[in-house]
């Protein structure tokens, strides 16, 4: 870091400069005479040789001139011509995505004898004066040759040095980036997926609509914002005057799939994928009206699991199965549940053998592009797109910690096919964007316009309505999930719609040494999201007998659910009733200079204003409203203050010996970004009016007798409608039905979302300097360093939580009151207000910060044949993971030692320290009618990161799952004790092996006598070689090159030549011990009274004050009785084996 | 350009400051000694005909090949990590027979001790409880047939195991039912039923009594505390006379001390016996008894233990002779099968607790 720094001291030079436009290219220089003389009036005309589309500007009387709104690719002829001089002529000319091409012209006077000049552009990708932030481009030939198994754009996205997995760059959340395709906001700006279509594990386009893709880190052009990761760009072919297109066809399955995994022969389910469509482009009229269309169609049937169930009467569990059993087992036979739930509940679960997930997704894509004239260029874009995929149930318990194992096939689980679900991804957008140019050249304008319609809804797998059936989770014999029916307790009444209309207008003005642009950048938001989480109930038993027993009609008291949860609606209206409604603006408005005044030097500087504002009206809850929370007011309800958000930046690029053989760049400024806007919407419906939350462990499955499982929500609530109204007017509700009565629900309470008053949309500092430098044998190398500072980040917090009362006996980390529901037990609730469960505030904090120090070399040897390789070093810090899809997720993934409104800083979720990136294409024509193309990709970098946590609340705090081990040194610094009563460890021995784990791991070995630290465990290095190989037999039809082009895509190369190399290796267990409970007798003082009408033992705490003995934990075994001694284990899915895709591609 | 310059050195400055490191850690102040909250464990094997028991607590060996009919001598003491409310099971209990079977759940020669109706319930020891577990039951005891077939989905019936009372065999709900009439029917007892979704492997269980030991009187010089336990299988209700009758009979002369008038079968009438699967666990209250005539050894009475099916009409046991020293406790557990010969009769073990 210190040399880092020093380098940079020494480095920073004059700031200069910036990137173009998001959906085309631009040019410009100035034209001269022999003897330097500024030339006005000269003619430059640039025309797009596919398209005839001609762009054209006359020097102004500086000699300058520019171009703008520039078709991207090419080729292009530019001329420059003057009245008396001879007329230049430069062919070949290929615009990238956002490139400002620089063209200087000297023009020789006619009367000096030379031939015609013209000049081949072999313009440097790197080397050139508008790269001035850290971006990544991929152009068209490289997304036809590089190879991309899935067809996705996100494949290539991750070839920026600087990208992290699961589209995240620089180390920050997926969720900051802007995606832009043709200018027009594509995201999800509600933040469920990074990008549209992402929960249907699709794109939003097909690769084949693609024309270039640019991945910006730190843009110095004020046009680009939204944005506090990265700023993704494409833009979609266009039709030419050429009638041209392609049919394909692409297909793999298991068959084409590794059997093997690190030497044992793993079976994997079947699996299907099929991704086919075509492209069509071509002239309306030609030379003025041009259409591009694009339908692609993938589906694919994906394995719904990896371990299978187990064979009925088989006496050991095989490495690929899971503890449950085909059979009728009294303990994990899955068979004999399934005909137990149809004939006494006439349910049918589903199947939990032999099932697939279905993905699908339609795509289409028309554009038609309407060369007005040469200074007006009009785009209209369209697209659709339908996806779904099948889901596995979600592994979360909602506002209480979710089963132990998850519900998530393992070696443990293996859930019924009901409690999968499908989510739907629908979309259609429409784009027009109009380049114009006026005063001849002296002025441009950029207008974007564009509507987007998302509509996201869940239903179960296959595409039923999901039931009012409650959700049912059931243990196995080692205390892990067995198995789960009922649908996934986040899909009943699950939708979401949303509406962007956005419109950017930009105005540049050129003079002189200065191109002055002035922009609005306006985004409407409209969002209608129903989110019913746990709405129909969810039942844990610790085993499957105990189910058998409370589902049966004798049952009794012995049989009672370890708990039982629901979040019922308490508006009238029912679930429809609760929608978070709402509409907010975010305008931006920005001026900016370029300036080219100083020798061999680019510089930019402006500044923008962001403006989020808030259209609706919201319920208020005035009686939490008027709580005191030690000393905070909540305001539910009340949205954030709007407040204009800055963003200065000055950049520059600097051709330090003027030949471009030495380029330092870089810049320094504030991006400003959205959240995802559901950790918004969930303050508008988490209001405490829409929903109440109850828990109990004496809820039996069939509460009447009637053979149908209670379900809250479906019983008559009579007091509903008085429960919106009276809190709504600030009385706190009184329970009158007698369900709560008999089954010892306390009191109502609700979980509250709330906005601080003060809060800001995310902010960062960011500040990149690079040096690119030609190298010997055509080689460029770039050394890129990114600081970026957060000035806003995100934080949740529990206002409701009190501040710790002791601490705990054992490690010494704080401890926080029981959940007594009695407000009585004020003293030792660890909340504030007994009505309110959790109120988590949206907040800032300016704490975290990333940087990351790229060194990259690449080398185009021909036009045919390019490599580029890069390592980066990243760090990133966060204080909340930023990641999650609910407020509440966002604030329960923040494991912590300190409580969870002091959490701290620590490791991004979303670090990737070591990173290596290369890829490659070379591409052979030969006997004339054959072309060989072969790419690869390769990307190695440190495994996922991971904190280990203990599962169950230790420190009291209401959530479970997110406290951080403390890793003891010797026996006598836990307590331990056997899982159950099948266990027949001493604890010796279960010490012995936890002392084992721990010296294996290489992480915790190093923390003995310590916390383990949040996202501070990293799996092993992870190896991906994909290779791609494309062949072309083309052949000549009234002169136009038809070609037939067979590809195969080889996905982790590495693990077909060798089944232990390639493979992703996964935490075998984050959350390393189970809590059970506090040693006896309780040892902390006063506080450690068994509390007075302290109401029903909570699974979520106590009704004793938690100020009690030591901790116990557990330290499992694996299912099969054998002890965990490796910390991690290979991922037996179909993404950690290699795979093989065929396909079959005319063109013509 | 200077400027320049000095403004970069002054925001690279800023950043570097702005590099703090994690900051949501503390320093652990961890407890660096164990726990020293221990329980106490006495194990009685009164399996009949069974193999000699290997028993273990937490994994530990606490009594090494007990015969059948005897215990092990005085408590083992093992470390606890005892949890606090919420019933979190947490010790965990296991006979293991020495050779041969004994049934059970980890493998056909271990039984394990279930708070529950299934092997996952753990047992609750409180920190220094005195326990004693006793292995009952036969070896042959059959898995109770569940009526309550998935198959048939009889969900209301629940299992049961069924005492012959002239043979001492158990009998399955089914062969209950095949039995050719009510009359013969009626010569059978019903141990109990299983609950639907509950496991029951058959073989040897265990009965967990909580040693509560009695006060003995200031001054006391002639008194022990002595516990009775039938454990004696097929010693049911019904006929009364197949009910257990015990007795201290003095070897020399004078009063005889009634242990036990019509005792049932302890598994039988043990608190939590329904659901009748896994283990059971009741209290048995200490007798303070007069035993001896002064704190001398030689002043001890001698008695033989007389056990009986017929209120002594005839004795099926007669002990070796037995002392009881005063101001000690002991449990006394008859066991073997009524009508059993050989290493089935009736027996008896006697274990001194402190």
């Amino acid at each position: 870091m210190r040399k880092i720094l020093l380098f940079l001291l020494l480095a920073a030079a004059p700031m200069a400069v910036w990137a173009q436009g998001v959906t085309s290219a631009s040019m410009s220089g100035k034209v001269t005479d022999q003897s330097k003389s500024e030339i006005p009036g000269a003619n430059i005309t640039a025309t797009h040789i596919p398209s005839g589309t001609q762009y054209g500007n006359a020097s102004r009387v500086d000699g300058f001139y520019n171009i703008q709104g520039m078709r991207v690719g090419g080729p292009y002829r530019i001329k420059a011509s003057f009245v008396g001089y001879r007329e230049q002529v430069i062919e070949n000319v290929y615009l990238q995505l956002g490139q400002n091409l620089v063209l200087d012209f000297a023009l020789v006077d006619e009367a000096t004898q030379l031939q015609e000049i013209v000049i081949t552009d072999n313009r440097d990708p790197v080397l050139n004066s508008d790269k001035i932030g850290a971006s990544s481009n991929f152009v068209s030939s490289q997304i036809q040759r590089l190879p991309s198994i899935g067809r996705d754009f996100r494949d290539f996205s991750s070839l920026t040095p600087q990208a992290g997995g699961n589209f995240s760059f620089g180390g920050r959340s997926n969720l900051y980036n802007n995606l832009t395709i043709d200018g027009a906001t594509q995201n999800n700006v509600f933040g469920l997926s990074p990008i549209p279509a992402g929960q249907s594990n699709t794109t939003p386009f097909s690769l084949d609509a693609i024309q270039e893709v640019t991945i910006q880190l730190s843009p110095y052009d004020l046009r680009q914002g939204n944005f506090t990761g990265a700023g993704v760009s494409a833009v979609t072919r266009s039709g030419t005057n050429d009638l041209s297109g392609s049919v394909y066809y692409f297909f793999r399955n298991e068959g084409l799939a590794g059997k093997k995994i690190d030497g044992a022969t793993t079976p994997i389910p079947s699996f299907d994928f099929k991704n086919y469509g075509f492209r069509l482009g071509g002239p309306i009229i030609k030379n003025k009206l041009f259409f591009f269309v694009n339908a692609e169609f993938e589906k694919r049937a994906d394995p719904a699991y990896t371990f299978a169930v187990r064979p009925a009467g088989s006496t050991t569990q095989a490495a690929n199965q899971t503890q449950a059993t085909d059979d009728n087992d009294p303990l994990t036979g899955l068979a004999g549940l399934r005909k137990f739930l149809i004939d006494n509940y006439n349910y049918d679960p589903g199947v939990y053998k032999d099932f697939t997930r279905a993905i699908e997704s339609q795509r289409y894509v028309a554009r038609f592009d309407y060369n007005i004239n040469q200074n007006h260029k009009l785009t209209v874009r369209g697209n659709i797109t339908n996806a779904f995929q099948d889901v596995p149930p979600s592994s979360s318990g909602g506002f209480v910690g979710g089963p132990p194992g998850g519900r998530g096939n393992t070696n443990n689980v293996l859930s019924f096919s009901s409690s999968y679900y499908r989510i739907n991804n629908n979309q259609k957008s429409i784009t027009a964007e109009l380049n114009s140019s006026f005063g001849n050249g002296l002025f441009t304008n950029n207008l974007v316009v564009g509507y987007s319609a998302f509509r996201d809804f869940r239903q179960d797998a296959g595409g039923i309505n999901t039931p009012s059936f409650p959700t049912v989770d059931i243990l196995g014999p080692n205390g892990q999930m067995l198995t789960s029916f009922g649908p996934d307790p986040f899909t009943p009444n699950n939708k979401l719609d949303q509406d962007v209309i956005q419109i950017n207008d930009f105005f540049s003005a050129y003079l002189k040494n200065h191109t002055f642009t002035v922009g609005t950048a306006n985004e409407l938001y409209s969002f209608n999201n129903v989110f019913t989480q746990v709405v129909n109930g969810v039942y844990r038993y610790n085993s499957l007998a105990d189910f058998y027993g409370d589902a049966t009609p004798s049952q009794t008291a012995n049989f009672r659910p370890a708990q039982y949860t629901i979040q019922y609606v308490g508006v009238p209206g029912g679930a429809a009733a609760t929608a978070a409604k709402w509409s907010a603006l975010q305008l931006g408005f920005f001026a900016q200079d370029e300036y080219t005044g100083i020798k061999n030097v680019k510089l930019t500087a402006g500044v923008r204003v962001d403006v989020p504002t808030y259209l609706t009206d919201l319920p208020q809850n005035r009686y939490v409203n008027s709580l005191n929370l030690n000393g905070e007011q909540l305001r539910v309800g009340g949205w954030p203050q709007v407040r204009p958000l800055y963003s200065p930046r000055v950049g520059f690029n600097w051709d330090v010996k003027g030949d471009r053989s030495t380029q330092l760049r870089g810049g320094t400024g504030v991006l400003t970004g959205r959240i995802p806007f559901v950790w918004l919407s969930n303050a508008v419906s988490n209001n405490g009016l829409f929903f109440g939350q109850f828990n109990s462990t004496n809820v039996p499955f069939d509460v009447t007798g009637d053979g149908f499982p209670y379900n809250y929500s479906q019983t008559p609530y009579t007091a509903s409608s008085e429960f919106y109204s009276n809190l709504a007017a600030g009385t706190p509700q009184l329970i009158t039905n007698p369900l709560d009565v008999n089954y010892g629900r306390p009191a109502v309470t609700a979980g509250i979302n709330a906005v601080a008053k003060d809060f800001r949309f995310p902010q960062v500092w960011r500040t990149n300097m690079a040096v690119d430098q030609k190298l010997p044998g055509g080689i460029v190398g770039t050394f890129e360093w990114i600081f970026t500072k957060d000035i806003n980040a995100v934080v949740m917090r529990d206002a409701n939580l009190r501040p710790a009362v002791a601490t705990l006996q054992g490690d010494g980390r704080p401890l926080y009151g029981a959940s007594g529901a009695n407000r009585a037990i004020i003293a030792n609730d660890r909340r504030l207000s007994g009505d309110i469960t959790q109120a988590l505030v949206l907040d800032n904090t300016d704490k975290g910060y990333q940087w990351s120090a790229t060194v990259q070399l690449s080398k185009n040897f021909n036009q045919n044949f390019q490599v580029t390789a890069a390592y980066t070093y990243t760090d990133s810090r966060e204080v909340n993971p930023q990641s999650g899809s609910t407020a509440g997720g966002v604030f329960s993934s923040q494991a912590n030692v300190l409580g969870p409104n002091n959490s701290g800083q620590s490791y991004a979720a979303t670090l990737v320290p070591h990173r290596v990136v290369a890829y490659g294409t070379y591409r052979k024509e030969y006997l004339k009618h054959f072309a060989t193309t072969i790419g690869f990709t390769y990307i190695g970098s440190t495994g996922n990161n991971f904190s280990y946590t203990y599962n169950g609340d230790v420190n009291s705090d209401g959530t479970a799952g997110n406290d951080l081990i403390y890793v003891p040194r010797t026996k006598e610094e836990i307590l331990l004790t056997t899982t159950n009563a099948n266990d027949n460890r001493s604890i010796d021995q279960i010490w012995q092996q936890l002392d084992a784990f721990i010296n294996q791991d290489p992480y915790l070995s190093k923390r003995r006598g310590k916390y383990a630290e949040r996202n501070a465990a990293f799996a092993p290095w992870v190896n991906r070689l994909n290779l791609s190989l494309l062949q072309d037999f083309y052949f000549d039809v009234k002169g136009k090159r038809q070609t037939l082009q067979l590809s195969a895509n080889l996905e982790n190369a590495l693990n077909l030549f060798d089944s232990g190399a390639g493979l992703i290796k996964n935490a075998a267990r984050p959350q390393l011990l189970n809590f059970v409970g506090y040693e006896q007798p309780h040892t902390a003082g006063s506080l450690a009274q068994p509390v007075a009408n302290a109401g029903p033992a909570s699974t979520i705490g106590f009704p004793w004050a938690a100020t009690t003995g030591r901790p116990i934990y557990t330290f499992n075994t694996n299912a099969d009785g054998s002890a965990l001694s490796n910390s991690y284990v290979n991922n037996t899915g179909v993404t950690g084996r290699w795979q093989l895709q065929f396909g079959v591609r005319y063109i013509f | 350009m200077k400027t320049i310059h000095k403004l970069s050195a002054l925001a690279l400055a800023l950043m570097v400051s702005a590099c703090d490191e994690n900051d949501g850690i503390q320093d652990a102040v961890p407890v660096t000694t164990g726990t020293n909250y221990t329980a106490n464990f006495l194990m009685i094997n009164a399996v009949p005909g069974g193999s000699s028991l290997d028993f273990y607590v937490n994994g530990l060996k606490t009594g090494a090949s007990v015969d059948p009919s005897k215990g092990q001598a005085g408590y083992a003491s093992v470390q606890l990590t005892t949890p606090g409310l919420n019933s979190i099971a947490n010790t965990s209990v296991r006979a293991k027979a020495t050779s041969g079977t004994i049934g059970g759940v980890l493998g056909s020669r271990d039984a394990i001790y279930r708070a529950g109706n299934t092997n996952v319930n753990n047992m609750v020891a409180a920190p220094n409880a005195r326990y004693t577990f006793i292995a009952i039951d036969s070896i042959t005891r059959p898995a109770p047939v569940r009526t309550f077939s998935l198959n048939s989905l009889n969900v209301l019936a629940a299992d049961a195991t069924y005492f012959v009372r002239a043979t001492g065999a158990q009998i399955s709900r089914d062969q209950w039912l095949a039995l050719p009439s009510d009359a013969e029917r009626n010569k059978t007892v019903s141990i109990g039923t299983v609950p639907a979704g509950s496991t029951d492997v058959g073989g040897v269980r265990f009965l967990l009594l909580t040693d509560t030991y009695p006060t003995f009187p200031g001054g006391n010089t002639t008194q022990s505390a002595i516990r009775f336990v039938n454990a004696i299988p097929n010693s049911y209700s019904l006929p009364t006379n197949t009910r257990i009758y015990a007795r201290l009979k003095p070897v020399v002369a004078g009063a005889n001390i009634a242990l036990a008038s019509n005792a049932e079968y302890i598994a039988s009438v043990a608190g939590g016996f329904n659901p009748s699967v896994g283990s059971r666990s009741t209290t048995t209250a200490f007798t303070l008894r007069t035993t001896t005539t002064g704190t001398l050894d030689s002043e001890q009475i001698e008695y033989n233990l007389e056990l009986s099916t017929d209120n002594f009409t005839t004795i099926s046991y007669t002990s070796p002779v037995v002392k009881f020293a005063v101001g000690k406790i002991y449990t006394i557990v008859a066991t073997g099968f009524v009508g059993g010969t050989g290493n089935r009769a009736i027996s008896a073990a006697i274990v001194q607790h402190n």
